[in-house]
């Protein structure tokens, strides 16, 4: 199936975007499995609405919505979202020429998990592929200034439970003055 | 530029919304101010951090297969590009059919006036439809050409026939002759059916054995109104 106009096919779609949408989805969700069954998904979608992709150059962009409402279709279902009461986190502090430590791969997950959706979306596009905060605001529909101000609160977060232990890190963001 | 917008640019600088010359500017200021400098070093240590840790997800072995096929398995068959082609044009062709069926038709005006350029005689009426539509008929000779008004193409039960529309002013009559022939139509035998509005007759002229004419007239007798000579 090649899109009219262009000379891409679904198959140059999977091979040039199947391991970023995967690692995306598994920061997404922090499962493999589930990761790979949304980049599957996100694929299967892909081709039945082929026809709505009208710039190829927005690809990309397209994959990664598909898969975020993939994924949140599955959040929905299970209702696993907002398990705890959110709190406010304040504007990140001054932190100087502080050192940071490798960030483990594995507690950098454990810290996602613990972010609201509305945080981790933009945070995991911000340090994933390079997303502007224009492409950040597109995929999840609210603007710039929202985007901004989600993401410092969520690096916030962050540095709390990445440098310092979690019984002093500050709690999870969650509400913000749009 | 003051240290607040400073730290609002570096933002943008990070993802590359920013153009050059607010690039140079917040460089100027950075380079200038000792604690921005230090932000910007620890902000950019843990952006390195973290963007390095974001992307250290191990994709599973084999996973593109496994799409791809996936991919096959759900997707539907698709006839191929000429038969679609095909399909297309054969449904718009229809469509076009319906559609001009179903519209208004434009009112032609030429087959309700006599041709200009045919004489009132029975054999410029043959020559006529002959030329204009291929189709060999005989005018009934018994009738007045004087009095034709209109000629015709009709079509009565799927076959085309030429009609003969006579006027005859004086007596305000008007006769519809319909040239049946006996390769369509089988000849019925004499027939004439009065009525309080018209009469029909089913007649044949002499010496034509291959047609016969069905008549639809008003205004009183046939014969006198419309003919050469009694029959």
């Amino acid at each position: 199936m090649r899109r009219p106009g262009t000379t891409q096919t679904i198959a140059e779609l999977v091979e040039g975007h199947y391991a970023s949408l995967y690692r995306y989805a598994f920061r997404l969700s922090g499962n493999a499995q589930e990761a790979e069954d949304l980049a599957q998904e996100t694929f299967c979608q892909a081709q039945r609405k082929w026809s709505q992709l009208r710039d190829a150059q927005r690809a990309r962009a397209w994959l990664y919505a598909i898969l975020r409402n993939a994924y949140l279709h599955k959040v929905r279902d299970r209702k696993i979202e907002n398990a705890l009461p959110l709190d406010d986190v304040a504007e990140p502090p001054e932190r100087g020429a502080e050192r940071l430590p490798i960030v483990d791969p594995a507690r950098l997950q454990e810290a996602l998990d613990e972010l609201p959706e509305a945080f981790r979306t933009p945070i995991i596009l911000f340090y994933f592929e390079d997303f502007s905060y224009r492409d950040i605001a597109d995929q999840v529909e609210v603007p710039i200034g929202t985007v901004m101000s989600r993401l410092a609160r969520a690096k916030a977060f962050l540095r709390n439970r990445l440098i310092h232990p979690p019984a002093v890190a500050a709690g999870r963001p969650g509400k913000e003055e749009a | 530029m003051d240290c607040t917008s400073a730290r609002l640019l570096l933002k943008f600088a990070r993802t590359g919304e920013i153009d050059p010359s607010e690039r140079g500017i917040l460089d100027s200021h950075v380079a200038g101010c000792p604690d921005c400098a230090a932000h910007a070093r620890s902000e950019e240590r843990f952006d390195d951090a973290l963007a390095l840790a974001m992307t250290r997800v191990a994709v599973p072995a084999g996973m593109k297969g496994r799409i791809l096929e996936r991919l096959a398995r759900t997707r539907r068959p698709r006839p191929w590009p000429w038969v679609a082609a095909a399909a297309v044009l054969v449904a718009a062709g229809g469509a076009f059919a319906l559609w001009k069926a179903t519209r208004p038709a434009d009112l032609d005006f030429e087959p309700v006036q006599v041709k200009s350029d045919v004489k009132q005689t029975p054999e410029a009426v043959e020559a006529y439809f002959s030329k204009e539509f291929g189709i060999t008929m005989a005018a009934p000779r018994d009738f007045n050409f004087n009095l034709l008004d209109n000629i015709d193409l009709v079509q009565i039960q799927g076959r085309s026939v030429p009609k003969l529309t006579f006027l005859n002013r004086s007596h305000a009559g008007l006769a519809h002759v319909y040239v049946m022939s006996t390769s369509d139509f089988n000849w019925p035998g004499e027939i004439s059916i009065p009525s309080a509005t018209h009469d029909i007759q089913i007649r044949r002229s002499a010496n034509v054995p291959d047609f016969f004419y069905m008549v639809i007239y008003t205004g009183g007798s046939l014969e006198q109104q419309f003919m050469l000579q009694g029959i």
